[in-house]
């Protein structure tokens, strides 16, 4: 968002609704109770987890390769388990898994889209998939543009011709076009610029701070010490140590330290 | 420069999935070339010999023509070789980073293309050699001649293909992005291609079913044949050479040809060098989009129907095709029916009663078939967007049943028209054709439901087998064929023989016909997303 213009101005349905006084209150958006999943013999989650809060802006860090994405895989239904419970709002996303998938919004780490399709009619799509009104896919689309900084004359052209950053900015338009109660990032700031980076930070913690839920991942320490209430540092297939950045913000200066506290001590915290 | 020619070779070569379905599609490709140049050599020996009873001039005549044909059918494919070769955009933009100079890559470019010609030549026409010099008694020093023939062709070819290359990708991208148009001009085509295939089939029928070919080359036809014979450039110089043995005209030829060759590499390495450089700049459309809201049921239609009629492979394997099912099925079934009720052999007819319409109904089973496979990716087609598949809330019964029906319902409808031409024509009895229409319908459901279960069965980073659907669509035809013939030969009432077959297609199928929708559901469940 460019510097002189405030937030209000932007102001969309998306980012209206009430701040949550007392989070532990509330019902959870997301709870991962006890989640195992192995690829052949190979056990990569052995038990995570955790419980994220409406109004809460959730990190989920780790090293390459102990789970961050399976463990999203697992919340999305893009992967099947082992054993373990996961539920979305309340909806168990193997039993009530339409129910959970309408309750959020999901980024992947690549950008994943019909590239066949020009980026309005993706966005079409998804937008009917999701019942969203022609009233608010107009409101949202344009609100969400704006903030990206994604040109919507673009939106005519095929995602094929798209940059990698542009798909990107696309997906993200798409995560949030129906407004989610849940908003899920895998590695979202990858391939985005440094102002885009900057504006999805801030979109992550508005969108927080108006009662929903962001669920996200990335190796970009930085990223979640300025803009997460609470992260969790995955190693040996469960969460290893929970930092609570609401209660303690000194810790924010901290993180990159117990992260590698967390993998030197090679076990739990 | 090997690591270049290598990945070159993999480049055009390398083929999807696992090294058990790579050697089944080799060895399926193989079998396929050896039956056309089989074919070949038959037709053209056939034709030849009978061509002797005029004059050897005459033959070497239509050698030459054959050829020219040949060279035309070649500089088109050598076209699409160069097209992968020189303008793969993400091959220019992997090479980009490395210290190779743009030399060496169009070196080891044109090194991989002449192979590629001279193979594809050498196959093609050496056989040719080999019959016209059996029949003409040629000597040994014929033959080893004949080799080099691939290498002086070659230049021609290529040099033309060079020429038309950039032509030919500029038209290729704007048929990418209009679709209509590029549908229309395939369903164009692949009008043509129908009506030469029938035109030649009725020629090659008609000269191998005749004891003498007066009736084919009259007079005035070969005079003709050898006025237009003579200008056919390349190929009257090097018959010429090769035939006659004026070797005087070698060096003209070489000339000529790599005159041609020359112009047309500095085209190519003109426009090679520019789409490196090329930023690629889009033009915006007119951003006048209206909003449409749809239920999930439509927008996933509607997101099919893009699958299908946006990606330029469906819209030439499937879509284009499809539409030009009933002409094809028409001039098959046509052909074959003159084969074996007025050719020489008609008399298996005779010895197997009801053999047409059995043998009708395999090639239709097969053309069916086979056109509906292009389309049979349901799963495979979605790529990375399995993912999308798998967190939009829509249940996976509904997803598949919609990725499964589109394509289904089209080849349907076209298997549908394909038999009301077939016995409007007079080519099948409705009763018949009734008969067999519904054993195409049934196998081509039964391909598609195991088509989508082999999917589904695919697991995560694996490359999806095919060799289940190959056996439903390939196999059980042919297996169809046999039990029928048999069932024909002991004179069994064609009907009963049709409703065994039904009885046959639907007990092999059996095993995907159990719960089905559970089993799909727990697969699409197990389905996993790769990172």
């Amino acid at each position: 968002m460019p510097d002189n213009q405030s937030n209000s101005d932007y102001l969309s349905p998306l980012f209206e609704g009430t701040v949550p006084s007392n989070q532990e209150e509330l019902e959870p958006s997301i709870v991962v109770k006890d989640l195992h999943k192995s690829y052949g013999d190979k056990k990569v989650l052995q038990g995570i987890n955790f419980t994220v809060y409406p109004g809460e802006l959730f990190g989920f860090i780790g090293k390459n390769g102990v789970g961050k994405s399976t463990t999203i895989d697992c919340i999305i239904g893009a992967k099947r388990f082992d054993s373990g419970e996961i539920s979305i709002m309340g909806y168990d996303i193997k039993r009530e898994d339409v129910y959970a998938k309408t309750m959020f919004g999901y980024v992947a780490s690549e950008p994943t889209c019909y590239e066949m399709m020009t980026g309005y009619e993706y966005l079409e799509f998804i937008a009917s998939i999701y019942h969203v009104s022609e009233g608010n896919f107009k409101a949202n689309y344009h609100y969400l543009c704006k903030r990206l900084d994604f040109d919507e004359a673009e939106l005519s052209n095929y995602i094929s011709e798209y940059s990698h950053g542009m798909k990107q900015k696309l997906c993200l338009v798409a995560s949030l076009i129906h407004n989610p109660e849940v908003w899920i990032l895998d590695e979202p700031t990858v391939g985005l610029d440094y102002t885009t980076q900057e504006e999805l930070k801030k979109m992550m913690r508005e969108y927080a701070d108006h009662g929903r839920t962001v669920f996200v991942t990335s190796h970009n320490i930085d990223l979640l010490a300025k803009t997460c209430d609470r992260v969790a540092i995955v190693n040996n297939g469960v969460v290893a140590t929970f930092v609570d950045l609401k209660r303690n913000p000194n810790q924010a200066i901290q993180l990159p330290r117990i992260f590698v506290d967390v993998y030197e001590s090679g076990g739990n915290e | 420069m090997l690591s270049l020619l290598a990945k070159d070779f993999r480049l055009l070569f390398a083929g999807r999935g696992t090294r058990r379905n790579r050697i089944i599609s080799y060895t399926i490709t193989i079998l396929l070339v050896a039956i056309f140049v089989a074919l070949e050599v038959y037709l053209f020996q056939n034709i030849l010999s009978k061509l002797m009873v005029y004059s050897t001039s005459t033959c070497l005549t239509f050698f030459n023509i054959f050829l020219f044909v040949i060279a035309i059918i070649m500089t088109f494919i050598t076209l699409g070789v160069a097209k992968r070769l020189f303008f793969n955009n993400s091959d220019n933009s992997m090479l980009m980073p490395y210290p190779i100079s743009g030399g060496a890559k169009v070196v080891s470019k044109l090194i991989m293309l002449f192979l590629t010609c001279y193979a594809f030549n050498f196959v093609v026409n050496y056989p040719l050699f080999i019959a016209y010099g059996l029949i003409v008694t040629k000597g040994a020093w014929f033959y080893y001649l004949a080799l080099f023939y691939p290498i002086l062709i070659f230049f021609v070819e290529a040099g033309v293909a060079f020429i038309l290359l950039y032509p030919y990708k500029l038209l290729l991208d704007y048929l990418q992005r209009h679709v209509i148009i590029q549908f229309i001009g395939i369903v164009i085509v692949a009008v043509l291609l129908c009506i030469a295939y029938g035109y030649f089939l009725n020629f090659f029928i008609s000269a191998i079913s005749s004891s003498s070919l007066s009736s084919v080359f009259t007079r005035d036809t070969l005079t003709s044949m050898r006025s237009v014979g003579d200008r056919l450039f390349p190929t009257n110089i090097l018959t010429d050479i090769f035939v006659n043995g004026s070797f005087s005209m070698i060096l003209p030829y070489l000339g000529i040809a790599i005159g041609i060759f020359i112009i047309g590499l500095a085209v190519v390495i003109f426009f090679y060098n520019g789409s490196i450089r090329k930023d690629d700049k889009r033009k915006s459309r007119q951003n006048g989009y209206t909003f449409r809201q749809s239920s999930p049921t439509w927008a996933l239609i509607r997101k099919e129907l893009i699958l299908l009629f946006r990606n330029s492979t469906f819209v030439m394997t499937f879509t284009g095709i499809l539409v030009v099912e009933p002409l094809l099925a028409y001039f098959v079934v046509q052909g074959v029916n003159v084969i074996f009720t007025s050719s020489s052999l008609a008399y298996i007819s005779f010895i197997i009663p009801n053999l047409v319409p059995v043998l009708d109904t395999l090639l239709m089973m097969l053309t069916v078939v086979i056109i509906a496979q292009g389309t049979n990716n349901f799963i495979i087609n979605e790529d990375k967007n399995v993912r999308v598949m798998k967190t939009i809330p829509v249940s996976a019964s509904r997803q598949l049943i919609i990725k499964v029906s589109i394509p289904f319902i089209m080849s349907f409808f076209f298997c549908f028209i394909s038999f009301v031409v077939l016995i409007a024509a007079g080519l099948m009895s409705i009763t018949l054709g009734a008969f067999s229409f519904i054993l195409c319908a049934v196998l081509l459901a039964i391909v598609s439901l195991v088509s989508l279960y082999e999917q589904l069965r695919t697991r995560r980073n694996k490359a999806t087998s095919h060799l289940l659907t190959y056996i439903y669509s390939y196999l059980i035809p042919i297996v169809y064929f046999v039990v029928a013939v048999a069932f024909c030969y002991i004179q069994l009432n064609i009907y009963l023989t049709y409703f065994i077959s039904l009885l046959f297609i639907v007990a092999v199928s059996i095993p995907f016909l159990i719960r089905p929708r559970k089993r799909i559901n727990n697969l699409y469940q197990s389905l996993e997303v790769s990172n």
